[in-house]
């Protein structure tokens, strides 16, 4: 057995067939794609070498503009709504002694139901005629209260935002939540003695021990928003005309509704180089100390 | 250690073949697809011929709703048919997502070089492109000799440079669905002119219902509606014009045409909210009695008739979209098509041509077609000598269909599919009121010099 694992055989034998899978669905396609990305194809049909026209193109699309501001909209929303959202309702669960873990499976009950689903409910509470969002407004205000919640370019974006947020933020406060609990309690103890009231607890204390963990939120947002899809797909499909699409809306549509897939592939690239810059900048400033308790 | 070297030496081999057999196939994939596809599917059958004829054939459906059930079981009895007919001769059925077929998988296989033997496909673009790289059988020996290509209402879809590549199963019109019950309640007759339409509209919208159900989340549905007024402006040969750069969007009829279309949404016609909703729910607002007309395709006459209908069963009617005074269109022609249709895979060998044969000789028939008619309310795509036993609303649609003077495919049918995607956008400005017809015919035009310069 200790000389199985000093062998280093051991290791890459174990560690092979991850390598493969990672070469053949993740390096494989990364790199044809960007060789996809010089050519104008139909997907059929002989691909023909266009150098960097898919890229200039891309430069003076303003779709795609509009669809890469989007995703720094839901990024954006996710880093400001969202993770302080996630950090106070950690702080209020982790101080609830009764029923704890009620709260705790409740929170986590939005991310165990698939994207799919989730949108096609949220399409229906936005439902302008018989949405419950607009009979509760009719009930409580005038008429003219009532929105066109997913096909109002104004507010499409924001409904959708709201239905990714509910669904999201279930696996962030499990997360938040695990730090805060595993804070030693001697530390915790010893500020009370000093005198220490509970915001004070919660803004040097708490805030900077979780920290490590609102870093990996914030990367696993930025990442998440960037290449969002599934809901957007769903519930309004980048429409009314174009005002909710995202990079990767945009790139299935191009791709295989009209059929440019070097184009298509154009934007993947963009997409992988834009996520790829966002994280790299994001992990150096992250690069902080451990902490310490 | 000597050890450990030959099994990493191995290891590295082994990684190596894997890795080499996967790019093998990928070059092949590329290259020569087609010779592949036929030497997998050769092989087998040509061993086996001499004794025992053992033909297979795959066929893929996309039969797999509730509401195709009834499709569905007419394949399967002329499959039975054809096997029962033919000894050692075997369909292997498979059903999956239309949406996913056409859009992907079909798509893919098509691009590797190895559809399944049968399939369904649609004429038009899609069919273009696949004759483009050599994958559909070229069936005019079959249907020569069999004698049915006369008996084909329209074969326009599936015929390209006079060889035709695929048999439709069935076809339909688009026009309007109307519910009965308002229309008497409000003493409305049947519009047959632009103004008529406008007025009976405005009344339905008095008495608060919504005068068109609309659902406007995907493109193609509003784009039915605005391909008929824009026809009755424009004429349909003015959209192959603008593709050969003949005529532009921005010309002064394609922007009359528009400015009609947006007059519907301004007038608030449609249904509040419509940008929102999925296609389904466009035909929900019909049946419960919300929306007094919707503009839709006559694949959805089943629904209309069935039983979601409720107290409205039997009283949906259908009528062709009105005449729009002063257009320079076919007043009365109507937009109809048989796209949707079996195909045939360029790899087949001889012996499942000969099957092939046999399945065409057993699907197109009169008898099945009738069928397909009366029970699955599907227009048939061949020419029908007895039209008895239908229901009342496919009466009135094969009246309509009777009564129409010409007709004509769909814009995205004739246009670049990246021209059909900005259109399908600039209808969506237009029902959201962000834009103006000029300025929508305007970002038409651009997108189509773009295409055609691709061209």
């Amino acid at each position: 057995m200790n000389k199985a694992l000093k062998n280093p055989i051991t290791y890459i034998a174990f560690i092979i067939p991850t390598l493969l899978l990672y070469a053949l669905f993740f390096c494989y396609p990364v790199i044809v794609s960007f060789i996809y990305g010089f050519f104008r194809w139909d997907g059929i049909t002989e691909k023909v070498f266009i150098g960097f026209d898919n890229f200039v193109r891309l430069w003076d699309d303003e779709v795609f503009r509009k669809a890469l501001l989007n995703n720094f909209y839901f990024m954006v929303f996710s880093l400001i709504v969202n993770i302080p959202l996630v950090f106070l309702i950690s702080i209020i669960i982790s101080k609830v002694r009764r029923m704890r873990d009620f709260y705790k499976s409740a929170v986590f009950v939005p991310v165990v139901i698939s994207t799919a689903t989730v949108a096609i409910l949220f399409g229906v509470l936005y439902n302008y005629d018989s949405g419950l969002i607009n009979q509760f407004i009719r009930l409580v205000a005038p008429e003219s209260w009532a929105r066109e919640w997913l096909s109002d370019p104004k507010l499409a974006l924001l409904s959708i935002l709201i239905a990714n947020a509910w669904q999201n933020v279930g696996f962030f406060i499990v997360l938040c939540l695990a730090a805060i609990l595993n804070i030693p309690k001697e530390i915790v103890e010893a500020s009370k003695i000093d005198g220490v009231n509970g915001w004070q607890e919660t803004w040097s204390i708490t805030l900077p021990l979780v920290k490590p963990v609102l870093f990996v939120m914030l990367l696993l947002s930025v990442s998440g928003t960037m290449k969002v899809l599934d809901i957007v797909q769903i519930m309004t499909n980048g429409g009314p005309f174009q005002s909710t699409e995202v990079m990767a809306t945009y790139m299935l549509k191009v791709g295989f509704r009209s059929m440019e897939l070097g184009y298509g592939s154009a934007i993947g690239v963009a997409m992988f180089i834009i996520i790829l810059v966002l994280t790299g900048i994001l992990q150096r400033l992250t690069k902080s100390e451990e902490v310490q308790y | 250690m000597k050890k450990s070297i030959t099994s990493m030496a191995v290891l590295l081999v082994s990684i190596m073949l894997v890795a080499s057999a996967c790019g093998g196939n990928n070059n092949g994939g590329n290259n020569k697809p087609a010779n592949e596809g036929t030497d997998a599917t050769n092989a087998p059958a040509e061993t086996k011929a001499p004794e025992a004829k053992d033909v297979t054939l795959s066929l893929r459906h996309t039969q797999i709703k509730e509401t195709s059930k009834t499709r569905l079981k007419i394949l399967e009895d002329v499959v039975a048919k054809t096997q029962e007919e033919n000894k050692g001769l075997t369909f292997k059925l498979e059903g999956i997502d239309e949406i996913v077929n056409r859009d992907q998988k079909l798509k893919a296989e098509m691009a590797a070089g190895n559809p399944p033997d049968i399939f369904e496909v649609f004429g038009g673009a899609d069919l273009n492109l696949y004759v483009k790289a050599g994958r559909m059988l070229d069936l005019t020996p079959i249907i020569d000799e069999l004698g049915i290509k006369d008996k084909f209402a329209s074969l326009d879809e599936f015929t390209i440079d006079g060889k035709v590549y695929g048999l439709p199963f069935g076809g339909y019109s688009e026009a309007i669905f109307y519910n009965k019950k308002i229309f008497s309640e409000l003493g409305l007759e049947i519009p047959t002119t632009w103004t008529q339409l406008l007025e009976i509209s405005d009344k339905i919208k008095a008495a608060g219902y919504t005068p068109f159900g609309l659902a406007a989340k995907d493109g193609w549905v509003n784009g039915m509606m605005w391909n008929t007024v824009m026809e009755r402006h424009v004429g349909i040969d003015a959209f192959s014009k603008v593709v050969s750069g003949e005529a532009k969007w921005t010309d002064e009829n394609f922007v009359k045409g528009l400015t009609a279309y947006a007059e519907l949404v301004n007038k608030d016609l449609f249904t509040k909210g419509a940008l929102g909703l999925a296609y389904a729910d466009q035909g929900a607002q019909l049946l419960s009695g919300k929306a007094a007309m919707v503009f839709t395709g006559t694949w959805d006459a089943n629904r209309f008739s069935g039983d979601e209908a409720g107290d409205l069963k039997g009283q949906i009617g259908y009528f062709a979209f009105p005449s729009i005074e002063g257009g320079a269109g076919d007043q009365t022609s109507i937009n109809a098509s048989y796209s949707n249709g079996f195909g045939f895979s360029a790899n087949l060998n001889e012996d499942q041509i000969a099957a092939v044969k046999k399945f065409i000789a057993n699907f197109y028939t009169e008898e099945v077609q009738k069928r397909t008619l009366v029970e699955d309310k599907l227009l048939p795509s061949m020419k029908l000598s007895d039209l008895s036993g239908v229901d009342p609303l496919t009466t009135e649609i094969l009246t309509v269909m009777a009564n129409a003077s010409s007709s004509w495919k769909a814009y995205d049918a004739i246009v670049q599919p990246a021209v059909g995607a900005d259109i399908n956008v600039g209808i969506q400005e237009l029902i959201g009121k962000v834009s103006t017809p000029e300025k929508v015919a305007e970002k038409i035009q651009a997108s189509q010099e773009k295409a055609n310069a691709a061209q």
